[in-house]
């Protein structure tokens, strides 16, 4: 099984072109719990690359916009408001390629030291479909 | 209350073998018709999707009703059972169910007028949503919380960094 590249999460590293080539900078960083890891990469085993892509795509430029594909739901409830700069939680579901749940911030110091940056915390990923 | 057509006119089952046929499917087409059988019993013939808009909006009012009914009971004397359908709503807080309630009404209301459930069924959907993340108290713990050191930072599944084109 292919392993989706990860990596420990620091606020002062930012992502790579690949091969050095001009990209389109991700405006937010895509960040999820370790517990979570395995989940993830189910995902990209059971969906495939090419469709993880998609739903890493709508994590990684437009979580706070409607999606190019598939939906997003705001969720409901006390619970679900966003505090401390967290947005509301998030419902993103696309067709292949499961279901996540997701918070971001668009300004997360990432403590003390870090600079303003905007990250996106999976919260939860679910592969089976409704 | 009776149901209104345009022209308040009932047609005959012999109409629709003459001229007439034309104007009964028209009056249909843009809302109802009345039509008397040989029998003398009145039927209606009305678009589809209206027809389909009056039975989810009987179902989605049922089930309103169950939650209008299970709410009327005090927290502790609630039964998933009283809530029908909407069983999974059991696990909102008296303040999450109030919410939910109130734009379940407005849900109603809006598809009346829109002759459309599309909206309403977005909002029940969001609810659900929501009752399922609200279970797994694994994952609640991770609303709102900081990002640690056991956070690890996804990188794209293909390599691929471009931005997907609107």
């Amino acid at each position: 099984m292919k392993r989706p590249p990860v990596g420990a999460y620091d606020p002062n590293i930012t992502l790579a072109s690949p091969g050095g080539k001009p990209a389109t900078k991700p405006r937010f960083r895509v960040l999820m719990s370790k517990s979570l890891w395995k989940q993830w990469a189910n995902a990209v085993a059971q969906a495939g690359d090419q469709n993880v892509q998609q739903l890493w795509n709508h994590l990684a430029y437009r979580p706070d916009r409607p999606p190019l594909l598939g939906s997003v739901t705001r969720l409901k409830g006390g619970h679900m408001k966003g505090k401390g700069g967290w947005s509301d939680v998030h419902h993103y579901e696309i067709t292949g390629a499961g279901r996540v749940n997701y918070q971001f911030h668009p300004k997360y110091t990432g403590g003390a030291k870090g600079d303003k940056h905007a990250v996106v915390l999976v919260i939860s990923i679910d592969m089976s479909s409704h | 209350m009776a149901v209104t057509t345009r022209s308040g006119h009932t047609y005959q089952s012999t109409d629709l073998t003459t001229s007439k046929r034309r104007d009964f499917l028209e009056e249909a087409r843009v809302g109802v018709a009345r039509l008397r059988s040989s029998d003398g019993e009145t039927l209606v013939a009305l678009p589809e999707r209206d027809l389909n808009v009056l039975v989810e909006l009987r179902t989605h009012t049922l089930a309103f009703l169950s939650l209008e009914n299970a709410m009327s009971r005090a927290r502790d004397d609630r039964r998933p059972t009283d809530f029908g359908e909407l069983a999974w709503a059991t696990v909102f807080d008296d303040e999450d169910l109030g919410e939910f309630r109130a734009e379940f009404a407005d849900g109603l209301a809006t598809a009346l007028a829109e002759r459309s459930v599309n909206r309403l069924v977005e909002t029940i959907h969001a609810w659900r949503l929501s009752s399922e993340l609200l279970r797994d108290s694994v994952a609640m713990a991770r609303v709102n919380a900081d990002v640690d050191e056991d956070d690890l930072e996804v990188r794209s599944p293909t390599g691929m960094i471009d931005e997907p084109k609107e």
